[in-house]
């Protein structure tokens, strides 16, 4: 364990950079995942294919995949991105496929009456979701969202493959330079847990702060 | 007549080619200029070796480093990144070259070019200790097909062992050789098959008695790994040689290739020109 402990400056380089790898693909895929999801409910038959082409194409081939297409195989092309941009454009890209089926299902909970009623008022449809759908919307599907936080910071693992080097990696550098196998893997996966607890704990806080006053069960009920 | 045209024509050719060679190669302005190399390390002691507080040095990026210093890169930034990226980090010119154990081989010819080899070396089993199946050979498995033997995927032991018979569903490939080792360990697999000195190494950190180590494996030529480059960088590559040539000479090769294990004799004769086809 000792020799484990001795590479601390690289494990904590790897914490880092799976914090900033997370951190920022979460921003990238939850901007995606409500253009994507309300694309699906457009009125428009255009924008709704666009949608579901992007959602089903991300969500059905392998993130791995995805992130070695645009490392590797994009430059060929003259498109070049940085190491961490080609992870966070591909983990941002992939989780907000699933995110938008969270929007989607979030923004369809929503009672009919309550489009109904907005209608009514005479909101436009900008005003009808700004103030009327998505504010009921969310607290439904924060706890979706929270999974898939989760599900985000570990797919950050197969993130080496494309020369970032995150937690896993420094795990497998530590494995063969001491041919030791417990213990490294031991460490990483308390590190994860610790960070996937504070996830855990910061998407309770936005929970509470968005569900604070608000009936939202009733809201769908009536 | 013919005969002037021809001397005055080869005459040219020869003033040709001797600019090209003399004049710097646009990389290494470009690195010269820049201050420093980025150089793809894999993750393979003795061949490169990663300090605790994750500086990369071992024998491969050691020479590298040297060679740099030669042509006038004072500086060699490693990036370390997985076995199987290096070639296609190479292509996608993530990294101006890569070195640590790419073996010279005809098929990676086809994607990436090498410098005169730098490394060189036996090949090696690691198998339960006694040898209870004794494997001396890649022609001793192929003799036992019950037997399973692992090596990375791609890496040469692989292409060995298909030639010599063993068959694909005898192989179990490994992700990184301490995974190996372990399936050794716990029974899965009978025989480890990978470089010599990287066996060794793995072995000796391992330190476990019911291991052992073949060394060398007869039947198989030694293998000899180079500093690889993108298929563009020709000229690179024979002003690289030229500098690895010059350490070659000093006797400074020597110092810091030994230390590591290697033997700096092994490379003499050895020449990607004929471990290449066509000598690309």
């Amino acid at each position: 364990m000792k020799e484990v402990l001795a590479f601390y400056p690289i494990l904590i380089d790897g914490t880092i950079t799976t914090i900033i790898l997370t951190v920022l693909s979460a921003i990238l895929a939850l901007v995606i995942s409500f253009v994507v999801g309300l694309s699906r409910i457009s009125k428009f038959k255009i924008v709704r294919i666009i949608a579901i082409i992007y959602l089903e194409f991300f969500r059905g081939s392998s993130a791995l995949v995805q992130m070695f297409f645009i490392y590797f195989v994009l430059p060929m092309w003259g498109i070049y991105f940085d190491a961490l941009t080609a992870g966070v454009v591909a983990i941002g890209c992939n989780l907000g496929a699933y995110g938008s089926e969270v929007v989607r299902g979030g923004v369809l909970a929503v009672g009919k009456e309550q489009h109904e009623a907005s209608l009514a008022l005479n909101y436009s449809p900008y005003k009808r979701y700004r103030y009327v759908i998505i504010p009921q919307a969310i607290p439904v599907m924060i706890p979706t969202f929270g999974n898939l936080l989760i599900e985000l910071l570990k797919l950050t693992s197969v993130a080496s493959l494309i020369t970032i080097s995150d937690l896993t990696f420094m795990a497998h550098i530590i494995r063969v330079q001491t041919a030791l196998t417990l213990e490294p893997f031991l460490v990483i996966l308390v590190i994860y847990f610790i960070i996937a607890s504070i996830l855990v704990k910061i998407v309770d806080i936005i929970a509470n702060k968005f569900s604070k006053g608000r009936n939202i069960m009733i809201a769908g009920e009536n | 007549m013919k005969k002037i045209i021809l001397f005055f024509a080869s005459f040219l050719i020869l003033l040709g080619s001797a600019n090209v060679s003399f004049a710097e190669s646009d990389t290494l302005k470009r690195l010269k200029k820049q201050g420093y190399a980025t150089v793809a390390v894999a993750n393979e002691p003795p061949y490169s070796d990663i300090k605790t507080d994750g500086y990369v040095t071992g024998a491969a990026p050691d020479v590298a480093r040297a060679v740099l210093n030669i042509l006038g890169v004072p500086d060699l930034k490693a990036e370390v990144i997985m076995y199987g990226a290096m070639i296609p980090a190479l292509q996608a010119r993530r990294v101006d070259m890569a070195t640590s154990g790419l073996y010279i081989k005809p098929d990676r010819c086809e994607s990436i070019i090498y410098s005169e080899p730098d490394l060189c070396g036996a090949e090696a089993f690691a198998v339960p200790a006694g040898n209870p199946n004794n494997l001396l050979t890649y022609e001793d498995i192929a003799a036992q097909p019950a037997l399973k033997m692992t090596t990375c995927a791609g890496c040469a032991e692989e292409k060995y062992a298909l030639e010599r018979g063993v068959k694909a569903d005898q192989i179990v490939y490994f992700d990184t050789p301490p995974s190996g080792i372990k399936m050794l360990q716990q029974g899965r697999v009978d025989v480890f098959a990978l470089s010599g000195l990287g066996t060794q190494d793995l072995l000796n950190k391992t330190n476990d008695s019911n291991l052992e180590l073949v060394m060398p494996i007869s039947g198989v030529p030694i293998g000899c790994a180079g500093a690889a480059f993108n298929m563009d960088d020709i000229e690179f590559r024979a002003e690289y040689n030229m500098a690895l040539a010059k350490l070659k000479a000093t006797g400074e090769f020597a110092a810091i290739i030994e230390p590591y294990g290697f033997s700096a004799e092994a490379t003499a004769g050895e020449s990607y020109l004929t471990r290449c086809p066509d000598g690309k």
